[in-house]
């Protein structure tokens, strides 16, 4: 469904991406892990072409993607989640998931925000309190719902655990798997390692720009260089 | 004595009006790409130029009118796409520069049309019957200009703020002005929404250059500095960026103006016998005749304290801008 090839983004003279490459198929839960700075983030911005990368090819669905604006890599049916929530916190939960379906005819994105208390419970009765005064695990709630109402067929989700409690944490992960198992496919970003390998298919290790392992996520949670360097064993 | 106050009050908020019309255009610019468009004034200056030769070529007032305001709004369009979005994201210094840059190549466009009309630079402003002379309300005489500028704001400011709030494309005008990233990651255009932002800006720059041309009685191609001015300093009293607080800081300034010019010789104005001589003499020394001079003296020692005590404005908060 997406396949990242040979990708190099720098910002200003600073390299970022470093020749990355890989690939995402429909259906699956792919996670990106590495420390703070490996270009994990930039790789997703450059995606949804909020970068310009500098080098390399995007491709979704067959078709190159790499210089298509970030509006119209949305209708496309990419939709990202960015780190940090970024959460509009000036304007209600429910203006937030309008402005998320906002490419959609509007009516029907009106009713899918009626439709969001089912699967984000949390949000039903906040809908009209502004974003800014939800705790961080509601806006992550929000951030994911909003990413949602554009109906996308390939989610990126940018460190959905950031800054959470244990508890909201696994929380969140249910959720993730939970649209895993609806159908959607993920492109996940994470820094929890334990947790990221345990809803992967499939995941990358990215260190300095590059990709440096790659493989099953179940096997990955045994080798070696990643329980040393990642998960602490 | 009951009626000198509230002829002060019918002109301040008529004041308030006008300078809350530019005062938004000016916001609404800014919140979405750190630009302060100098050349708001200048594009309300084009718009007294296209209603005064529109009348002059004999159009009926309302096809002036909507002449008038389709072009602004595309010359304001225009404005966007050729010197502003090539340095969309730039430094907010080289933004001001263009926008200084794009204030005078209005201005000498003006003034080239102008000539090439055989038009003098300044030229009386024909001013239709609905904005001249005064309407009497017993003893208050208030100019009809006055109660054409306060209606005109109140429509238009209503319906900006059932826009901003009521529909998509005024929501994705919110959300690109608080976080421009997130709100491409929706699917937002954002050149759509910048280039909504000029249309309505220039219309209301339109409407504001038509009423205050209709109050100075004339035109030139120089007088969009004093209103853009005002609306700036308009906009940092009440909190840069934001709408309401534009329009706040716009009606606070129309009374703070009128202030001098209200206590000026208020000695003079009081019955005869209301107060006790000395007292009489004490306000005639206090507030002098002379004092209503010093009214932009007055507003700008007023924006100094506000920039020194409440640097985000009256609907900013104290502190500094949150960085999300």
């Amino acid at each position: 469904m997406l396949e990242v090839r040979d990708l190099h983004v720098f910002y200003g003279n600073i390299r970022a991406v470093d020749g990355a490459s890989l690939r995402v198929e429909t259906g699956e839960l792919v996670a990106i892990i590495g420390s703070n700075g490996a270009g994990k983030s930039t790789t997703l911005k450059s995606i949804s072409g909020l970068l310009r990368s500098r080098s390399g090819a995007i491709v979704y669905d067959g078709r190159d993607i790499t210089d298509e604006s970030t509006d119209g890599i949305v209708a496309l049916g990419i939709s990202h989640c960015p780190e940090g929530r970024r959460i509009f916190g000036r304007l209600t939960v429910r203006e937030n998931l309008i402005l998320g379906g906002v490419q959609r005819p509007a009516a029907e994105a009106r009713r899918d925000v009626e439709l969001v208390g089912d699967t984000f419970p949390g949000l039903r009765d906040r809908m009209k309190q502004t974003g800014g005064t939800l705790s961080g695990g509601e806006q992550q709630m929000l951030a994911i719902a909003r990413a949602l109402m554009s109906k996308p067929r390939l989610l990126l989700l940018d460190e959905p655990s950031l800054g959470l409690a244990p508890l909201m944490v696994e929380h969140i992960f249910e959720v993730i798997e939970g649209l895993k198992r609806q159908g959607l496919t993920i492109l996940l970003v994470e820094q929890n390692v334990h947790h990221a390998l345990d809803a992967a298919d499939r995941a990358y290790v990215m260190e300095a720009g590059r990709i440096t392992v790659e493989g099953r996520a179940d096997a990955l949670r045994h080798d070696p260089r990643i329980e040393q360097s990642y998960l602490g064993l | 004595m009951g009626d000198y106050f509230i002829q002060q009050v019918v002109n301040a908020v008529s004041a308030g009006s006008l300078y809350a019309l530019m005062a938004v255009g000016l916001a609404l610019i800014f919140s979405i790409l750190r630009l302060i468009n100098f050349a708001h004034g200048d594009i309300m200056m084009v718009a007294a130029y296209l209603v005064t030769f529109a009348l002059f070529a004999g159009m009926p007032l309302p096809a002036a009118l909507v002449f008038m305001v389709v072009c602004t709004v595309v010359i304001g369009l225009l404005m966007e796409r050729i010197a502003y979005r090539p340095i969309r994201g730039a430094a907010e210094v080289a933004m001001l520069l263009t926008s200084f840059a794009v204030g005078q190549i209005l201005q000498n466009g003006t003034l080239l049309v102008s000539r090439l009309a055989g038009q003098p630079i300044q030229i009386a402003f024909p001013a239709p019957e609905i904005v001249s002379g005064v309407v009497a309300f017993g003893a208050i005489t208030v100019p009809k200009v006055n109660i054409v500028s306060f209606v005109t704001g109140a429509v238009l400011l209503t319906l900006l703020t059932v826009f901003v709030t009521r529909t998509r494309l005024g929501l994705s005008m919110h959300a690109a002005a608080e976080d421009l990233s997130a709100a491409r990651l929706m699917g937002i255009r954002v050149n759509r929404v910048v280039a909504t932002a000029f249309a309505i800006s220039s219309g209301l720059a339109a409407v504001a250059g038509f009423l205050y041309a209709s109050q100075a009685g004339q035109i030139n191609p120089y007088l969009g500095f004093t209103p853009v001015l005002k609306a700036f300093i308009a906009a940092v009293i009440g909190g840069f960026g934001s709408l309401s607080g534009a329009v706040i800081g716009a009606y606070a300034l129309g009374f703070l103006e009128v202030i001098p010019t209200a206590l000026s010789g208020i000695a003079d104005i009081l019955p005869p016998g209301a107060v006790p001589p000395d007292v009489h003499d004490l306000l005639a020394r206090v507030f002098p005749s002379s004092l209503g001079s010093y009214r932009d003296a007055f507003v700008f020692v007023f924006l100094i304290l506000m920039l020194l005590f409440r640097p985000n404005g009256i609907v900013g908060g104290r502190g500094r801008e949150e960085v999300p």
